[in-house]
C-alpha cells in the first residue's frame, strides 16, 4: 500500500477522531428508533404469530382484544402483525433507495469533480434537469411506467435523490482533486477509477454520510407517501402508506387504524433527521447551525 | 421573546417545530375523529325555497355532454340540465311521458310516432321542436356528426344499429322506425345518453357543447372546473315550474372521511357516494338521514377466458368466493346476495331461484382446482382502488389462495381503470372487479349488456366473444327482450342466465350493492331513489 492510500484511508477514521455519536438525549433517543426500527423490520415477523394478510371475520377489534393486543382492521387482520409486517416494506424501500441515490449521486458527483472541463459540465448540467422536476412528480412517472412495487419505488425514489448527493460529492470532489495526495497519486501512475474510490473517496465519506442519512430520511417519506398514493407495496402485504390510506375511512369510528401506521412512519422519518444531524456533529463540529 | 426576523432558525429548531406541529396536526385529526365539529342545525324544518344543495360526486372532468361519458358526477349534470322524450323515476320502472307528450307503437312494433311537447322553453331561450330531437339523436347514431367530441361513447349507438329511420313530419312529431322491434326502447329513450340538446346551441359549440350544455332541464349550467365542481343554476322556465333550490352545485370530493365529515357538516347536503364503513355511524347522527337506498347494482368480476381457459377453474374460482365476507366487510351491510344472477331485486325479472349460480363451495372448489391441474397457478386480479373494490379484491385473493391458487393482485387508480379493462394484454387482464349500474331498470341493461359477446363485457373484458357457441347469444337476447308477456321474459331470462354460467362461466357475481344515499336533515323532497342509481333529480328538493 502506498502512503498516500495509508493516508487516504485513515479519512473516515480520523474524521471521527475524538468524537462521539449519540451525544444528548435527543441524538441518543434518535439512534435507538432506528436501531429500533431496523431491528423490528429485521426480526420482528419472527415473533408474531398472525399472519398479516389473513382476513378472519372479527373485525375492526378495538385496542387490547383478546388474541389482538393492537386490535384488527376492517378485514379482520392482527393490527400488530401488520405493524410489524409493515416496518419492512418502508425500511427496504428506504435502504435500498438511498444505496441506490448514493451510488448514482456520488460516482457522478466524484467524477465529474475529478474530471472537471466539459465531463462535469455535462454531467452536472444532467444533475440539475433531474433537480428541475419536481421530486414526486419524477418518481410517480417513473413508478407509473412500471409497475408498481418495491423494484420500481426503489430506482424511482433512487434517481430521484441522486442529484442532491451529486452536488454535494462534485464540490467534495473538486476540493479533493486539487490535494497533494491525488497529484501524489497520479504522478505514481495510479489510474484514475482507483484514485477515486480509494484515496478521495475515503476523504469525502465523513460529510457524505451524513448527507446520505439526511437522504434516508427524504427517502422514507417519498416511500410512506407513495404507498399511500396506492404505488407502493400492493395489498394484502402489509405497508405503512397503504394502511394509512386505507384506514382513513376509519378515521371518525376507529382512528388507530391511521394513527398507528401514520405515528411510526413519522417517528422514523424525524429520528433519520436527528441521526444525520448527530452524524454531522461527530464530522463536522465546526459547522453551526 | 426574539423577534422572528431576527432569529436565526436553525434546521433543528425548524425540525422540532415541525414535529410539534405534526403531533399538533395529528391532534386536530383525532379531535376531529372524536366528534369535535361545529354544528349548525336549521331550525325552521319545513320545505323552503332558495338555497343551495351540494351534492358530492365522485368526480369531473367539466365536461357534461350526454355523447361522451366522463364520470358519473358529469353524468349527474347532464342529467339536470337536459331532458329526454321519456322519463324513468325509479320510484316507478315504467317510462313516463317527459319531452314527448304521448306516442303511438305500430302494430309489429316497428314505428314509434313521438307527439312533442310545445311551449317547452331551452335555457338558451328556444323552442323545444322535433329538430332539436334530430339533432340530439344523430350525435349519438352517426359516428361522422361533426358535433361529437373526439372521443365520445355514445351510449345510444347500440340504438342506432337498430335504426332503419329517424325523421321529423313536422315541428311536434318524431319517427323512429327500427329495423327490428325493441320492446326497451322507451326506456332507452330515457338514458342520459338520449337526453336533448337545443339544436341552436350544438350549432353554435359544436364539439364544444360539453362545456356549454343548452337543455331543457330543471337546471341550466353555470360553471365548471374540472377536477373541483358543476354549479348550476335552477331555470326559471322549467317546464314543471322553477325549482326550490336557486343552486345545484356537484362538488368532487373522493376522500371518504371528507364525505362523512362534510355530511356531518353541513357542507355537504346529499350524496350517494357515502362509504360504506360510516353508513352505521350515520344512522346514529340526528344531524343526517340515511335512506334504504335499494341493492340495485352488480357488483361482479370478470374472468378472461383467454387467460383463464379451463372452465372448471373458472366455475371453482366462483365457488370460492365468500360472499358474505363482502357484504359484511366490503359492503358494510348495504349488500345481498346475487340470488338473481346478474339481475338485482329491484327489477322485474329478478328470479331468486339462480341462486346456486352464485353459491359458495370451497371443498367442491378446491376438487375441481385439482381435477384441472391448476393447483399452485398464478393468477392475477385487478380492482379500481376507490370504494369496496379494494377491499373485494383482498378477500378475494384469500378466497382464491384458499383453493389452492396463486393470486397477484393490482389496486389501480380509478381514473385508469376503464381503459385497463379494455386491454386484454393488459398484465392483470385475469380477473377484474367491477361493477354495473343499471342505465335504466331493465334486465336488457343487466345480463342483455353482460352476456352480449360484443363490447366491452363480451368482447374486452372476457373474451367471451372467442368460445364457441357465444354468438347466439346476441339473438337469444334480443329474442328475450322483446317477450311482451312480463312473466315468460322472466322465464327466458332465467333460462339465459343459467345456461350462461353453467356453459361459460365468465362473470362471478359478487353481490347486489347499494349505492347508500345520505343526506342532511334540512333536504327535503331530494328523490333518493334515483339518486341511488347516480341519477340526479332535484327538480323538487329544497334545502
Amino acid at each position: 500500500m502506498s502512503d498516500t492510500t495509508t493516508v487516504a484511508r485513515s479519512g473516515l477514521r480520523s474524521a471521527f477522531a475524538g468524537r462521539r455519536l449519540g451525544r444528548g438525549p435527543l441524538a441518543a433517543t434518535s439512534w435507538l428508533v432506528v436501531a429500533l426500527f431496523v431491528v423490528i423490520a429485521a426480526v420482528g415477523p419472527l415473533f408474531v404469530g398472525a399472519d398479516p394478510a389473513r382476513n378472519t371475520n372479527d373485525t375492526l377489534l378495538g385496542l387490547g382484544a383478546a388474541g389482538h393486543l393492537l386490535g384488527t382492521d376492517d378485514l379482520g387482520r392482527d393490527e400488530l402483525a401488520r405493524m410489524v409486517h409493515g416496518a419492512r416494506p418502508l425500511l427496504l424501500v428506504s435502504f435500498l433507495s438511498t444505496a441506490l441515490a448514493a451510488l448514482l449521486g456520488i460516482s457522478v458527483g466524484m467524477i465529474a469533480g475529478y474530471a472537471g472541463g466539459r465531463v462535469e459540465w455535462v454531467l452536472m448540467r444532467l444533475m440539475d434537469l433531474a433537480l428541475a422536476f419536481p421530486s414526486m412528480l419524477l418518481i410517480i412517472l417513473i413508478v407509473s411506467a412500471w409497475n408498481p412495487g418495491v423494484a420500481s419505488l426503489v430506482v424511482g425514489i433512487g434517481i430521484a435523490l441522486a442529484p442532491g448527493l451529486a452536488r454535494l460529492a462534485r464540490a467534495l470532489a473538486t476540493r479533493e482533486a486539487g490535494r497533494d495526495y491525488v497529484m501524489a497519486a497520479k504522478l505514481g501512475g495510479t489510474r484514475g477509477p482507483r484514485i477515486l474510490v480509494q484515496e478521495m473517496l475515503p476523504n469525502m465519506a465523513g460529510p457524505m454520510l451524513a448527507q446520505v442519512v439526511m437522504t434516508l430520511s427524504v427517502a422514507a417519506g417519498f416511500a410512506a407517501g407513495l404507498s399511500y398514493l396506492g404505488l407502493g407495496i400492493q395489498p394484502p402485504t402489509p405497508d405503512w402508506g397503504y394502511m394509512v390510506q386505507a384506514g382513513q375511512e376509519f378515521l371518525y369510528t376507529a382512528p388507530r387504524l391511521v394513527v398507528m401506521p401514520a405515528a411510526a412512519t413519522l417517528l422514523f422519518v424525524v429520528a433519520c433527521n436527528f441521526v444525520g444531524d448527530d452524524l454531522r456533529d461527530a464530522l463536522d463540529p465546526r459547522g453551526s447551525r | 421573546m426574539k423577534e422572528l426576523g431576527n432569529h436565526a432558525v436553525s434546521r433543528r429548531q425548524m425540525l422540532r417545530g415541525a414535529s410539534i406541529l405534526g403531533m399538533g396536526a395529528g391532534l386536530t385529526g383525532l379531535l376531529a375523529a372524536c366528534g369535535v365539529a361545529a354544528e349548525e342545525k336549521d331550525a325552521s324544518g319545513g320545505a323552503k325555497t332558495g338555497g343551495t344543495l351540494t351534492l358530492a360526486i365522485d368526480g369531473t372532468s367539466a365536461v357534461n355532454d350526454p355523447a361522451f361519458y366522463t364520470t358519473l358526477g358529469d353524468w349527474m349534470a347532464v342529467d339536470a340540465i337536459c331532458r329526454g322524450l321519456t322519463f324513468i323515476s325509479f320510484e316507478s320502472n315504467e317510462p313516463q311521458a317527459d319531452l314527448a307528450e304521448s306516442w303511438t307503437i305500430s302494430d309489429d312494433g316497428l314505428v314509434y310516432t313521438f307527439k312533442l311537447r310545445q311551449g317547452v322553453t331551452f335555457h338558451d331561450g328556444t323552442t323545444f321542436t322535433s329538430a332539436d330531437v334530430l339533432a340530439s339523436f344523430n350525435r349519438q347514431f352517426n359516428d361522422a356528426d361533426k358535433t361529437l367530441p373526439k372521443g365520445s361513447s355514445r351510449p345510444l349507438k347500440s340504438v342506432g344499429a337498430n335504426l332503419a329511420a329517424l325523421t321529423a313530419p313536422d315541428a311536434n312529431t318524431v319517427v323512429v322506425k327500427l329495423i327490428k322491434p325493441d320492446r326497451t326502447l322507451l326506456g332507452r329513450l330515457s338514458d342520459i345518453g338520449a337526453r336533448i340538446i337545443s339544436k341552436a346551441a350544438l350549432e353554435k359549440y359544436g364539439a364544444d357543447i360539453g362545456k356549454n350544455l343548452i337543455g331543457t332541464g330543471p337546471f341550466k349550467f353555470s360553471a365548471a372546473t374540472s377536477g373541483q365542481s358543476i354549479t348550476l343554476e335552477a331555470f326559471d322556465k322549467f317546464r314543471l315550474g322553477k325549482p326550490p333550490i336557486d343552486r345545484l352545485v356537484l362538488q368532487q370530493v373522493t376522500d371518504p372521511s371528507t364525505i362523512v365529515s362534510s355530511l356531518l357538516s353541513g357542507d355537504i347536503s346529499a350524496t350517494q357516494f357515502t362509504p360504506y364503513s360510516a353508513l352505521e355511524q350515520l344512522k346514529g347522527d340526528d344531524a343526517v338521514t340515511v335512506y334504504d337506498t335499494p341493492k340495485s347494482f352488480d357488483a361482479f368480476m370478470m374472468m378472461d377466458v383467454r387467460r383463464i381457459p379451463e372452465l372448471e377453474v373458472r366455475k371453482a374460482i366462483n365457488m370460492a368466493i365468500d360472499r358474505q365476507a363482502l357484504i359484511a366487510q366490503a359492503f358494510f351491510g348495504a349488500a345481498v346476495l346475487p340470488d338473481g344472477y346478474t339481475i338485482p331485486p329491484n327489477q322485474d325479472a329478478h328470479d331468486p331461484s339462480l341462486a346456486d349460480l352464485s353459491a359458495t363451495n370451497v371443498e367442491e372448489a378446491k376438487k375441481l382446482i385439482q381435477a384441472a391441474g391448476a393447483t399452485g397457478r398464478t393468477v392475477r386480479l385487478m380492482a379500481a382502488s376507490d370504494s369496496w373494490h379494494p377491499k373485494a379484491a383482498q378477500i378475494i385473493a384469500q378466497n382464491l389462495t384458499d383453493i389452492g391458487l396463486k393470486v397477484e393482485t393490482d389496486s389501480v387508480d380509478p381514473a385508469a381503470y376503464f381503459n385497463r379493462l379494455y386491454d386484454p394484454a393488459d398484465k392483470f387482464h385475469d380477473l377484474m372487479i367491477w361493477e354495473r349500474n343499471g342505465y335504466y331498470p331493465d334486465a336488457d341493461d343487466m345480463i342483455g349488456s353482460l352476456a352480449k359477446p360484443s363490447g366491452v363485457y363480451g368482447e374486452f373484458m372476457s373474451g367471451f366473444n372467442t368460445l364457441d357457441g357465444s354468438a347466439a347469444y346476441a339473438d337469444m337476447l334480443f329474442e328475450a327482450k322483446n317477450i311482451e308477456d312480463a312473466a315468460a321474459r322472466k322465464a327466458k331470462y332465467t333460462e339465459i342466465q343459467r345456461e350462461w354460467a353453467e356453459k361459460y362461466m365468465t362473470l362471478a357475481m359478487l353481490v347486489n350493492g347499494s349505492n347508500p344515499v345520505v343526506s342532511g336533515k334540512g333536504v327535503e323532497g331530494m328523490n333518493w331513489r334515483a339518486l341511488g342509481n347516480h341519477r340526479c333529480y332535484m327538480d323538487n328538493a329544497s334545502v
